[in-house]
């Protein structure tokens, strides 16, 4: 392996091995309200799916590129958004969080069983049955399914643009979940740079033409990554008044390239390091 | 509280529901054209002849050859010979005065000469009239010659393109077909080519681009026009494969 592999696997096992650590230790931390424990419960699961997505896009350094990374990036933003504007009414917007999800899969419940009406004989009909039985012990474990109201609109009752500004992160908004909504969406800001090239031939008019290119790998991709844990992370820190053991994320990551890293985790050992 | 309200972003837009339309686009009449889509085709037999003559030449082939057609079809209703599509709107007896008049004949030579490649690879060329039988020729030189032609005329500020566009504005101006108001403080065109970056050159280059945007070949009928420049593109792209 060279040394340029090395390096890059120490990154990212010793990302990895932190992003471990801090989500236990952050949670630990963190003290449910045992009247609103399924606030905690929402929460929780957002933080969680905040470090695994980190953590994903950390062990596929092949999707760090201009491709892929992006939609990496515009889950965690889009993520980050909605924990941020949940916690500022925790036990409000957790449940409308919660009772939008259900709606959803009565919904898909319903189009399910109207599918298998419309097309007994459809070759998918065992595995739909089997959908609808999960998806229905899944909404029955949590409310009685006659109770379930569908919401068609947004969950929040408001766009991601209007939780941004309530949760005072309407920059994050602005610079990053709108380009990262353009490769998400793939919208042509993105396939005209990504997935185009400029045909040479002046008779042509130099139209787009198809192309596929490979975007280079740039671990900037994982420092956003890393960037966006780090405000998931302050959000609840300033919520709950924590303290982290540890260095928060982008403390981590400024000391792990600051520093000399000669073995894994050589930059969080350091105590001067330390958080 | 602070009397100046901070301005938001795209505040000269006007918003009608979500789409915000920009300062420009909310003038009433306005038209948006491209330089690329509609004048390319129209002023290539003017670029072709400054690829494959000199300046001077090409120039006075330009304005005197439309200067004796006018003559010789004896009307000054013709349209404007400095766009190609107009050569089409040539009746059969106007083409024939043209094919039989001397002052005419002098500057097919150098017109046939210079432009070969373009009549050779392009069906319905509008000066077709003005060539003999089509003969037997380098197509792949004469591809690459039509691509200069093009090409050079895509950035329509560059030296080149900015002499075609001058040579048609004066063309048009010399055969009375754009009447300059006597205010108009018009400069000297020839400072174009030679003293290119001088003031008085990028005067002119200016006030024609701004005369070739405004208005569609100046006539009336833009049928013939669309009808050349769509033929135009369309066999263009099946000249050669993408590259």
């Amino acid at each position: 392996m060279s040394d340029g592999m090395q390096e890059l696997q120490a990154l990212v096992n010793d990302y990895d091995s932190y992003l471990n650590r801090s989500f236990n230790d952050l949670w630990s931390k963190v003290l449910p309200d045992p009247a609103a424990l399924d606030a905690f419960s929402v929460v929780g699961a957002l933080l969680s799916r905040q470090v695994t997505l980190s953590s994903q896009l950390a062990r596929s350094p092949a999707a760090w590129n201009g491709h892929s990374a992006p939609l990496f990036l515009r889950a965690q933003v889009d993520l980050h958004i909605t924990v941020a504007w949940i916690l500022c009414d925790l036990a409000d917007r957790a449940k409308k969080y919660v009772l939008h999800g259900l709606g959803e899969e009565k919904l898909l419940i319903e189009q399910y069983k109207n599918e298998i009406t419309e097309n007994p004989d459809t070759h998918h009909r065992e595995q739909m049955e089997k959908m609808i039985a999960i998806k229905s012990d899944w909404v029955g474990s949590q409310r009685n399914e006659w109770m379930v109201e569908v919401n068609l609109g947004h969950w929040a009752q408001l766009n991601t643009h209007g939780m941004a500004k309530d949760a005072d992160c309407e920059t994050m908004y602005k610079f990053a979940y709108k380009p990262f909504s353009q490769a998400a969406h793939s919208m042509w800001p993105h396939v005209s740079v990504y997935n185009s090239k400029h045909c040479k031939n002046p008779l042509h008019r130099h139209h787009l033409i198809p192309e596929l290119f490979d975007a280079p790998m740039d671990v900037d991709f994982l420092y956003r990554s890393c960037k966006y844990v780090h405000r998931t992370y302050e959000s609840f820190v300033d919520r709950f008044g924590l303290v982290l053991d540890g260095p928060m994320p982008l403390e981590w990551w400024d000391a792990y390239f600051s520093s000399d890293v000669e073995g894994s985790d050589s930059a969080e050992s350091n105590g001067s390091n330390e958080a | 509280m602070n009397k100046k309200a901070k301005k938001g972003v795209l505040s000269d837009h006007q918003r009608k529901g979500k789409l915000l339309i920009p300062p420009m686009m909310q003038l009433p009449n306005l038209v948006e054209t491209s330089f690329v889509d509609t004048k390319i085709p129209e002023l290539i037999w003017i670029s072709g002849l400054f690829n494959w003559t000199d300046d001077r030449s090409a120039v006075k082939s330009v304005i005197e050859f439309q200067l004796a057609c006018q003559r010789a079809t004896n009307s000054e209703q013709i349209p404007s010979l400095s766009f190609l599509s107009n050569f089409d709107r040539l009746s059969a007896d106007q083409k024939n005065a043209i094919l039989s008049d001397s002052e005419c004949v002098q500057w097919f030579e150098l017109l046939r000469k210079a432009l070969w490649h373009q009549h050779a690879l392009l069906e319905r060329y509008p000066l077709a009239f003005i060539f003999q039988d089509r003969q037997d020729f380098d197509r792949d030189e004469a591809v690459i010659r039509l691509k200069e032609d093009v090409q050079d005329l895509f950035d329509r500020r560059s030296h080149h393109a900015t002499k075609v566009q001058t040579t048609a504005v004066v063309g048009m101006m010399a055969a009375g077909k754009l009447i300059l108001n006597s205010s108009i403080n018009f400069p000297d065109p020839n400072r174009v080519f030679d003293a290119p970056d001088s003031p008085e050159a990028r005067m002119v280059a200016s006030f024609v681009r701004a005369s070739l945007n405004a208005g569609n070949n100046m006539d009336t009928d833009a049928i013939v026009a669309a009808r050349w420049v769509d033929d135009f593109w369309k066999q263009a792209f099946k000249l050669e494969g993408c590259s």
